[in-house]
Parts: structure tokens; C-alpha cells; sequence
């Protein structure tokens, strides 16, 4: 089964950011598109949420993208509605299960997953993501529709990073790496529901450490 | 000051403020305004809230909505009015009231206020036993939350605080604020201690778990009006730091803020400078002499949501308008060729150059219904709604695009609103009459139809309706009028003809009726309902053969037309 997506894109909608989402995902697609020479990217769009057959088109399209990309908030994990969480976890089995068919060499360098923090830190990531360099971006709020140097940088260091990871799919023409994820066991929803829940505790821990106090200035 | 003047200018154009007085070591914003002594205030708030929280099934977000859904009424004065001191400083008033007392202000324009707390014996001692830290910890989405709730209620909530090392400071900056107005005086303590707050809020948002952007506004103030040697140099000392700030916090290529300054301070006045005055109710906003005129332009820029350093000179502003206004009528001109992509190209530039173009939103609006892109075409309608809360005709479209998703309630809706806006659109009330009577609601729907009709004597639209009516009511005489009406007004009105074709037949006027149906297949070729029509009436009068015919002939045009399949068959039985 060949590729249909150069990357799953999931996140959670919240009016504020949506538009920055919007203008990062036109640069970041344009980037996606020049790795992986696949024009379609997917985004989870609330259209598809009402239809029968969602949580299968999610699956398959994850499954069939070279790369899988959050943008993390705080309401990233819902308890009320745990897709953005179920995406995630299926996402972290195709790349792992994608991982085990590499060279010991690659395994070390295979990243298929990408993660962006809209807000909050590193810190309130899910913990099966907590150390794997993920990328503030609210700092380009308000740079990304100028294009800046800062932006264009940003980007062109994405670039190398998942033209790397690209060139490892490359180096295994013999592997179906969509159809070797056709086993992943679907994430059970209880399951993730008592997983959210403890993660948002870590997360709102978190931020009762972050005080808002207003230092002196100059200290 | 700056605070309650540029309030009372919202509160001018009809949006729905709050104030918050979060100055509470030296609280002063009820002197405002006129309010209820005694009554509960933000103190009492977080007092009672770091109750509710020690309970642990209130202390998560749904539990803060519950408290806020539930007790915050209690804490709000509803719609004070402003009261002002000194009204003889300007010949306002009666003299008699002069500085000695608070004279009734504005009682048009009216705020809700959640002052500092009651001002009781116990104010200090209850003021000083809260210990803001430890009720973050306790529940750090609590002051998102309550930011969040309030923003449901209210166009405008303008929370006072100080900038200075209190605990209330940083959550006054830190955690509520969207936009972060920073009021500051020429002197170095100011600005550097503004600049700092800045960065701090800043760097705060930027990792904190928080949605919400915050745009950072400075706005230097007693600025001195006569020619002062230093004023530049100091002008050009706060610049520079604000655009260092925000050059190295944004990851900007380039600041400019000379735009934004050149719009944005507050100019001393003496005469200002004794009691609780708000010139932006009674001066000249219009003319630069008076410190209404810098309120009304911050006020101007606030509204534009727009990062200072994108904030445009006024000249640039207008001439973007100009230029948005040619793209809007180009557009239109496009739109009426039925050239509709090219129309929203034209639209989206006219936006793209003023993005508070009401009209140009609801221009787009339309091409995107008409392209059967509803989606699209309902925000659209909603941002000019939002821009433009008066906007008759976008409430008039908004209902037409949800009346062709079935949305019929809110569609009903608007079309009501579009009404009460503009009375005297003929076409609203044809449409929410056609709703009426799809929820048969008769009588409604004729009042509707007879005010269309009132209003423009010749809608044929309005009569056609109406017939519609009177058919359903088997008042076939007046549908039969009504129907004449719309065909007499618009010779070529083919579902006219039809109808009236089957109220002919109804009445047994079979060759009256037949001449009706061969007009609307005249007009409409593709007529399947007329073909299937035709072969009633040949049925009624026994003329089975030419019935099939005419049935067939309705469903080669419509292959899964039911009635005609029906019918069809029941003309094979009859053989």
C-alpha cells in the first residue's frame, strides 16, 4: 500500500488560535509537500467528526501519512472527547511499529511524529511524549503571516529535520511501511480516558508552579 | 482615568462592558459611577471562591463555570450609570452641584462594575487575609476559567490594576488580560518598570496554558502639551524599548511603533487634573484640544485587535478604505456578471485592506451562497454582523442561507431580527411567512404576506406566497386572485402558472387549467411537475392515453419522480 498523506495534522480547534494554526499549517504544508512530494496532507476537520465511518478514516489516514503532527494545548486531551488522544496513541504505535522494521542504525534517527506546543510547555505534554524535543511555536503568533527570518529559519530547520526521517522511509523500498500497521490494535476508549485524566493532573500541577508573580526589575 | 473614559466609549456604541476594580490597595473606579453602598465586590469574590475551591469536587473548571453560572451576579452592580465631579470645569450642568458633589452624568450609557469590595470595616482585614498564591495553587485554571466565563457576557471587560510587585499584579497582567493596556509617565522608573511588566506578561503567556494571544498596548500618558524640549528624547526612549521588546519576544523582522504612538497617548490637561471627570462623555472627541480626542483614537486602535506595530497612520487607513471600497464595488460588478469566483477575489482584497468592512464580509457572503458554499457564506454573514450589529441585510442573508440548510428556527430568527432592523424590507417578510406557513402557522404567514404586500404593491413574490396560503386553506377563489396578481406582475412567472393550473382544476376549469400548464412549460421546458400536471387534468376527464403520455413525459425529465411513477401505474391499472 503506497502513501496518501504527506502528514496528519491533529489538533484541537480553539477560536483563538485557529487562525495561527491555519497560516503555520500553509507554510508547514508547503514543507511537508517539498520532503515528501505528496501534495495531500490530512486534516482531522470537523466535517469528518460527523460522519459514521470517522474513527476509520482517522485510522486509515494516519496510517497512510509519512508523518503525524500535534499541535499541543491544554485542551489537546479531553476526557469529554479523547479523538485528539486516540489519534495520538495510534500515531505513537504506527511510528513504533514502522521503527521495527528499520536497521538498528535508523531506529535511532525515525521520527515520524512532529509536536508543536500552542501553549503550555514541554512539561505538560503526555508523558509518552514528554522528552522528544518538541517545538514551542506561540512565538511566532505574530510572525508567521510576515514570513520572517525567524519564520523562514524556523522552517528550513523542520525541513532538514523531516527530510532526514524521509530519507530513511526511502532507504527500505522493499518495506510496506502502510500496510505492516494493518495489526495496531485500536485505542480503547475507557483506556484513554483514565489516561487523560492523569494527565491532566500532571498538567494542572504544572501550572500551580508557574507562579504569576511580578519580579523586580532587573532580577 | 484612562480606564472608565475608554469604557464609557464602548459603552457608547451600545457594547456590553464590565469593569473590574482590581486596584484594591487604593481602590477608586466606584467613584465613577453611581453605586449601591455596601454591596459585595472582587475581595468578597475571591474570598467566597477560595471557599467554594477547599470543597474538592468544585475545584476543577467545570466546578469554577458552576460558581460563576451561579454566584457572580452577586458581585456585579448592574448598568451604573456615570456620575462626574467638577461639571463647572466646562459650563456642564448646574453650577449649583459645583465640586461638591456627584451630578448624574449619562444614564445612556450604563456599565457593569464589580467594584474593589464593600468598603466595610472589615475591608482591609478581609483584603489582607487572601492569600492569592496559595488559591492559585490551589486551582491555577480558576482565574483562566473566570477570564474565560466573563468573555461569554461581555464585549468589553477592562479590569483596573497596578503594575507595582503585588500579588494581585500578576494575575492582573499575567492571567486575565487579552489586551494589556500599560499606562505609563515619562520618567525612567515608569518605563522601564512598564517595559518589565511587558516582558514578564509576555514570556508568561508565551508558556503558559493559556489559548488566549495578549496583545501588549503601551500608552504614555501626561503628556505635556506645550513645546517641550525633552518630549522627543523621551518619546523616542519609550519607543525604542517597546520595539526592542517586541522585536526579540515576537521574532519580528522589523517593528515599527511610530504609527501606533502617533495614535496612542494621553495628553495633560490641567483642568482634568481635580475629581472624577470622564471628558470622553461630554468633550469634543473630534478635535485635538481635548483629551477626548486621545481616548477616542486608543480607543480606535484597541478595536482594530491588531498588534501596535501593525497599527496603521490614519492617512494609511483611509486611503486602505478608498482602495477597499473599489475592490467591494469591483466585486459587485463581477458578482452581477455571475462571475462569482472572481467576485470573492475582489471581496477578499477589499477585507484584506480594511478587515472591519462590514459590507465587503456580507458581498462575500453572498457569492459564497450563491456558490452553494453555506459554511463560508454563514461566517461571513456573522463577521458582518459582528462588525455591524445593525446590519439589516446580513441577518436578511445569514436567514436565506440557513433556510436552504433547513435550519428553519434560525432562520426564522434572522429574518425576525432583519425586521426589526429594517421594517420596511418587503422581502423579509415574504420569506419568514414562507417559514410560517412551512410550520403552519397561517395566520402569521398571511400577516406577513398582506405586510410584504402593503409595502411593495407589485412583489410578486408576496402574492404567489399568498396563494400558496390560500390554496393550503382550500380558499381556492383568493388563491386563484393572488396567483393572477403574481402573473399579471411577472408575465413569465411559470410556478404562477402551474399553481394557478392546479387550482383551476381543482374548481373543474380543466381547459382554463391545461392553457396554464402549457404557458409554464412554454416558460420552463423542463417543467416535470407541469408534464405530470397536464396529465391530471387528461385524467380527470378520462383521457387515459394522453395521461400516460404526459406522465412518462415526467418522469423521462425526472427518472425518480414518485408521483408520476404512481401515477403511471394507476393509469395501467385502470386499463
Amino acid at each position: 500500500m503506497a502513501f496518501e498523506y504527506s502528514n496528519f495534522i491533529s489538533y484541537r480547534r480553539e477560536e483563538q488560535r485557529n487562525k495561527f494554526v491555519k497560516d503555520f499549517c500553509s507554510l508547514f504544508n508547503t514543507t511537508t509537500f517539498d520532503v515528501t512530494n505528496l501534495q495531500e496532507h490530512f486534516l482531522d476537520s470537523n466535517e469528518i467528526k460527523g460522519s459514521p465511518n470517522f474513527g476509520e478514516k482517522i485510522y486509515d489516514a494516519i496510517q497512510k501519512s509519512y508523518f503525524f503532527s500535534i499541535f499541543h494545548t491544554y485542551h489537546y486531551l479531553n476526557e469529554a472527547n479523547p479523538w485528539c488522544a486516540k489519534e495520538l496513541k495510534y500515531a505513537l504505535d504506527v511510528e513504533e511499529c514502522r521503527r521495527q522494521k528499520l536497521e538498528e542504525k535508523d531506529k535511532a534517527h525515525f521520527f515520524s511524529l512532529n509536536l508543536f506546543i500552542l501553549s503550555g510547555t514541554d512539561k505538560d505534554l503526555p508523558d509518552n511524549i514528554r522528552n522528544r524535543n518538541a517545538i514551542p511555536i506561540s512565538c511566532y503568533q505574530h510572525s508567521i503571516k510576515k514570513k520572517t527570518k525567524a519564520v523562514n529559519d524556523f522552517f528550513s530547520r523542520l525541513y532538514d529535520f523531516m527530510i532526514d526521517v524521509y530519507k530513511i522511509y526511502q532507504r527500505y523500498p522493499h518495506v510496506d511501511f502502510v500496510a505492516c500497521c494493518d495489526e495496531i490494535v485500536k485505542p480503547d476508549d475507557e483506556v484513554i480516558k483514565g489516561w487523560i485524566r492523569e494527565q491532566k493532573k500532571i498538567i494542572l500541577e504544572n501550572e500551580a508552579k508557574q507562579l504569576p508573580v511580578l519580579k523586580k526589575y532587573g532580577e | 482615568m484612562a480606564l472608565v473614559n475608554i469604557a464609557c466609549l464602548a459603552a457608547k456604541e451600545n457594547k456590553k462592558i464590565l469593569l473590574i476594580d482590581c486596584d484594591l490597595e487604593a481602590p477608586g473606579l466606584h467613584q465613577f459611577f453611581k453605586v449601591k453602598e455596601g454591596s459585595k465586590g472582587f475581595v468578597d469574590l475571591i474570598s467566597d471562591v477560595k471557599e467554594w475551591i477547599s470543597i474538592e469536587d468544585n475545584n476543577n473548571e467545570e466546578g469554577y463555570c458552576q460558581f460563576m453560572g451561579e454566584q457572580l451576579e452577586n458581585y456585579i452592580e448592574k448598568n451604573v450609570n456615570p456620575v462626574a465631579s467638577n461639571t463647572f470645569s466646562l459650563g456642564m450642568g448646574n453650577a449649583d452641584h459645583a465640586g461638591d458633589n456627584k451630578t448624574d452624568f449619562d444614564k445612556s450609557v450604563s456599565i457593569d462594575l464589580i467594584k474593589a469590595g464593600r468598603f466595610d470595616n472589615n475591608y482591609s482585614t478581609k483584603l489582607n487575609s487572601i492569600e492569592w498564591l496559595e488559591i492559585y495553587k490551589l486551582a491555577p485554571s480558576f482565574f483562566r476559567t473566570f477570564a474565560y466565563c466573563l468573555e461569554k457576557s461581555y464585549d468589553y471587560i477592562f479590569i483596573d490594576a497596578r503594575t507595582g510587585l503585588a500579588d494581585t499584579s500578576g494575575i492582573c497582567t499575567m492571567l486575565m488580560p487579552q489586551k494589556l493596556v500599560l499606562v505609563f509617565a515619562l520618567n525612567n522608573q515608569n518605563i522601564n518598570g512598564v517595559v518589565d511588566v511587558a516582558r514578564q506578561a509576555i514570556d508568561y503567556r508565551l508558556s503558559s496554558n493559556d489559548y488566549r494571544e495578549l496583545q501588549v498596548y503601551p500608552l504614555p500618558s501626561r503628556i505635556e502639551n506645550s513645546a517641550n524640549p525633552y518630549l522627543q528624547e523621551w518619546i523616542d526612549n519609550y519607543k525604542e524599548k517597546f520595539v526592542a521588546l517586541f522585536t526579540e519576544k515576537y521574532m519580528l523582522d522589523e517593528c515599527n511603533l511610530s504609527s501606533y504612538f502617533d495614535r496612542s497617548f494621553i495628553q495633560y490637561y490641567a483642568i482634568h487634573a481635580y475629581g472624577e471627570n470622564i471628558p470622553a462623555l461630554y468633550e469634543n472627541s473630534g478635535s485635538s484640544n481635548f483629551i477626548a480626542y486621545n481616548y477616542n483614537s486608543f480607543f480606535a486602535v484597541l478595536k482594530k485587535d491588531l498588534p501596535a506595530w501593525d497599527i496603521l497612520s490614519i492617512e494609511e487607513e483611509l486611503g486602505n478604505e478608498r482602495l477597499a471600497s473599489e475592490h467591494l464595488n469591483n466585486g459587485l460588478e463581477l458578482f452581477y456578471k455571475q462571475e462569482l469566483k472572481e467576485s470573492i477575489e475582489e471581496y477578499l482584497k477589499a477585507i484584506e485592506l480594511n478587515p472591519f468592512y462590514a459590507q465587503a464580509y456580507n458581498a462575500l457572503g453572498t457569492s459564497y451562497s450563491f456558490l452553494a458554499k453555506y459554511t463560508e457564506a454563514i461566517n461571513c454573514f456573522d463577521k458582518a454582523i459582528d462588525l455591524k450589529a445593525d446590519y439589516a441585510i446580513a441577518y436578511y442573508n445569514r436567514g436565506l442561507v440557513k433556510n436552504n440548510l433547513n435550519l428553519s428556527i434560525d432562520s426564522l430568527n434572522d429574518y425576525t431580527k432583519s425586521i426589526d432592523l429594517d421594517p420596511s424590507k418587503a422581502e423579509s417578510y415574504v420569506n419568514r411567512g414562507i417559514i410560517y406557513l412551512s410550520d403552519k402557522l397561517t395566520a402569521l404567514a398571511e400577516k406577513d404576506f398582506n405586510r410584504a404586500i402593503e409595502l411593495v404593491p407589485n412583489l410578486a413574490k408576496a402574492f404567489y406566497n399568498r396563494g400558496v396560503l390560500y390554496e393550503s386553506l382550500n380558499q381556492n377563489e383568493k388563491a386563484l386572485s393572488d396567483y393572477t396578481k403574481a402573473i399579471e406582475i411577472k408575465p413569465d412567472y411559470a410556478g404562477a402558472y402551474n399553481n394557478r393550473g392546479v387550482v383551476k382544476g381543482k374548481l373543474k376549469l380543466y381547459d382554463e387549467a391545461m392553457k396554464d400548464f402549457d404557458k409554464t412549460i412554454e416558460i420552463m421546458p423542463d417543467s416535470e411537475i407541469a408534464y405530470n400536471n397536464k396529465g391530471n387534468i387528461f385524467k380527470f376527464q378520462n383521457l387515459y392515453s394522453e395521461a400516460l403520455l404526459h406522465f412518462q413525459k415526467a418522469l423521462e425529465l425526472k427518472p425518480d419522480f414518485i408521483t408520476a411513477k404512481n401515477n403511471i401505474e394507476s393509469i395501467k391499472k385502470v386499463n
